[in-house]
């Protein structure tokens, strides 16, 4: 179902300091058949016939409404390609490579979600909890950013979820890592499902490693890596992993957390 | 519709006959099957595997790419699972291909290349051997074959003498004289040239005061290596009377046009696919509807159009003026 195609822009909303959600119309069967964790590989020239930026950028899929067929992409700014998408308006189109990479994946058993964001990686977890929620899951989202405008307005979030909320300065909610949010879940949890940064990841698998109690629940991580094709042929997103490199945009970016080396 | 069929290795009984002059470069479009689900792959000239080692290859640590002005710089580091694991596993899928793959071969000594290209003369499903020369020998202390003219002949000989298959020999564009190394490969029995190979860069993270990647250089590739390209395959060109495949930096059909007036046979599209997977198959449709609307049955009629001199595969000249100023431009080394 992976394909090439042109998204229009219905809207441009701002999202926190320095990010927008972009609200795209996608193909139907792209709609209905990603799953939360896929990403789409988007080009940020100014034209099909402009080759700089020449990479496409990869971002998850903040939600997606199958019977609109819109979806929601949050961007944060933090370079050229994320800027130019700052600046899209409504009327305009943009390039998608999608869907690709795999998703996270929930076991029937596993009713009891404890989700870990950091920054823009609370998109595919939105994503995992509107897949979920239908499901009867139970979830807890813990969401860290470095400051309280930093945080996306909560409206984006289904409302059935339980939110914590953690800056690093401590203008809003716990003041510091989203991390130290987790102990008192992990007895609760049976199932580990996270997004952000390498740093938080490293804390994630500590607190996890230090828990003791009567089950360690799996952690399923979303990882971001540099890209290049997206499509498994350039070898330029590669992660080590217990079988060797593996590529992020195609074995990943989910990955289970003991799978990794790192 | 104009038949775009072409023999890539006229010299070679087995030939290596493409239906048409636009295939896709090593490296970049993986084993063929990766870009098999979203687009009609069949309709490529030719597929060009990832580089191949004898033994597997892990590759280099991360970060292997860093984006340029219109480019980009990689270090994968031949990351490959060897040759006998790609044979086994891609040569049954390739066989029942219509478009051809030319399986990419890298190694660190002449042996490793004469052993690859013994297992490829088995194998089915293969079309040709293309020769990745831009590796360094670690016999000679790492200095690469494909800059010194006796060991890029020596690996071509070692190949040859192992495969009546196509052999295409891939020259690296980080040499002082490129048509010295083309004629010697040629002279030690290639049937065709590809060039080029990516050219050697570097960038910095001022940040942290280190190289961006980890092993300090790359080779860049991309739109902004596309001039450099064209006029190392207008040298080659003119110098050898094998077909010359042109590649760097083609992403539409006018950078295909600009390769074959400078004299190429066929063109790669590598990393353009990175940004539009359809690039290659958007050159084929443009070429054809441009020689179309040129009123040209024949691809032949452009080839090192704008090369001064006797081409091989020249049908058309340009007038005697035209052709005594393009002598004087192409001289001017700066
Ligand atoms: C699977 C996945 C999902 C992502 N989802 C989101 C999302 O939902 N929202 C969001 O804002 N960002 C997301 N990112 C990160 C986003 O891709 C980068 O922030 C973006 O590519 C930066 O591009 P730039 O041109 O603005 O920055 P520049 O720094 O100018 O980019 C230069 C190059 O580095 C690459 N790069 C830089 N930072 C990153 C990074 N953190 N991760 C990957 N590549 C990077 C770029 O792709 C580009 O090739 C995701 C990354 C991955 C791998
Ligand atoms: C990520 C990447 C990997 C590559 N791997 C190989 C390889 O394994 N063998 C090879 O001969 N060339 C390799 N190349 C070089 C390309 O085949 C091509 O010669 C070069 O990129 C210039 O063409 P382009 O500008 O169209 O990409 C690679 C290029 C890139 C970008
Ligand atoms: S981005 Fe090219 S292989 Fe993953």
């Amino acid at each position: 179902m992976t394909q090439i195609f042109t998204a229009p822009i219905i809207e441009n909303e701002p999202a926190g300091s320095g990010s927008v959600v972009l609200r795209v119309r996608l193909p139907h069967n792209v709609a209905t058949q990603t799953r939360a964790g896929q990403f789409v590989h988007i080009r940020t020239a100014e034209s099909a016939d402009q080759w700089d930026p020449l990479l496409r950028r990869p971002m998850s899929l903040l939600r997606v409404d199958p019977a609109t067929d819109e979806g929601l992409i949050l961007v944060q700014n933090v370079g050229r390609g994320s800027a130019w998408l700052l600046g899209r308006k409504p009327g305009e189109t943009l390039d998608l490579l999608a869907p690709l990479g795999s998703a996270f994946t929930v076991a029937g058993n596993q009713r009891h979600l404890l989700m870990v964001a950091g920054g823009v990686g609370i998109a595919p977890l939105v994503m995992l909890a509107d897949e979920e929620l239908p499901k009867g899951a139970e979830i807890v989202l813990l969401i860290g950013t470095q400051t309280a405008e930093k945080h996306l307005p909560l409206h984006y979030l289904p409302e059935q979820i339980e939110v914590i909320r953690a800056t690093d300065d401590g203008t809003l909610g716990h003041h510091g890592f989203v991390t130290d949010l987790m102990p008192e879940y992990l007895d609760w949890a049976d199932g580990i499902f996270a997004c952000g940064p390498n740093p938080m990841f490293r804390s994630l698998r500590a607190k996890v490693q230090q828990h003791r109690g009567v089950r360690t629940p799996p952690v399923q991580i979303c990882i971001e890596q540099q890209m290049g094709c997206g499509m498994g042929v350039c070898l330029g997103c590669v992660v080590e992993t217990k079988h060797g490199y593996e590529r992020t945009c195609t074995e990943g970016p989910v990955f289970a957390m003991e799978a990794l080396t790192w | 519709m104009v038949n775009l069929a072409t023999d890539l290795a006229p010299r070679n009984p087995r030939e290596l006959v493409v239906a048409n002059p636009i295939l896709v470069a090593s490296g970049t479009f993986g084993y063929g099957i990766e870009y098999a689900r979203i687009m009609g792959i069949q309709r490529l000239g030719g597929i060009v595997s990832k580089g191949t080692t004898l033994r597997p290859r892990k590759g280099n640590p991360m970060p292997r790419i860093a984006e340029t002005h219109a480019g980009m710089l990689n270090s994968i580091g031949l990351q490959n699972p060897g040759i006998h694991e790609t044979i086994r596993k891609y040569a049954p899928i390739w066989e029942r291909w219509q478009t051809k793959v030319l399986v990419n071969i890298s190694g660190e000594h002449v042996n490793d290349y004469a052993e690859m290209a013994r297992l490829l003369d088995e194998a089915p499903g293969i079309a040709g051997i293309e020769v990745n020369i831009s590796c360094p020998n670690v016999d000679v202390g790492g200095m690469q074959f494909g800059v010194d003219c006796v060991m890029a002949g020596e690996v071509t000989a070692a190949v040859r003498a192992n495969t009546t298959l196509p052999v295409l020999v891939k020259l690296s564009p980080n040499v002082t004289d490129i048509v010295a190394i083309a004629e010697s490969v040629v002279g030690a029995g290639a049937d065709a040239i590809t060039l080029i190979n990516t050219l050697k860069g570097m960038r910095i993270d001022t940040k942290r005061r280190r190289p961006i990647l980890t092993t300090g250089g790359g080779g860049l590739s991309g739109p902004a290596v596309k001039p450099i390209a064209l006029w190392m395959t207008a040298q080659v060109a003119q110098s050898v009377a094998v077909p010359v495949i042109g590649i760097g930096g083609i992403a539409t059909t006018e950078d295909a046009l600009e390769f074959f007036m400078a004299g190429a046979t066929a063109v790669q599209v590598g990393t353009a696919s990175f940004v539009n997977p359809h690039a290659a198959l958007d050159v084929l449709d443009g070429l054809a509807a441009w020689l179309d609307a040129e009123g040209l049955d024949s691809l032949n009629e452009i080839i090192g159009v704008a090369l001064p001199g006797p081409m091989p595969l020249r049908t058309t000249a340009p007038n005697a003026a035209d052709e005594a100023d393009l002598v004087a431009m192409l001289r001017t080394d700066d």
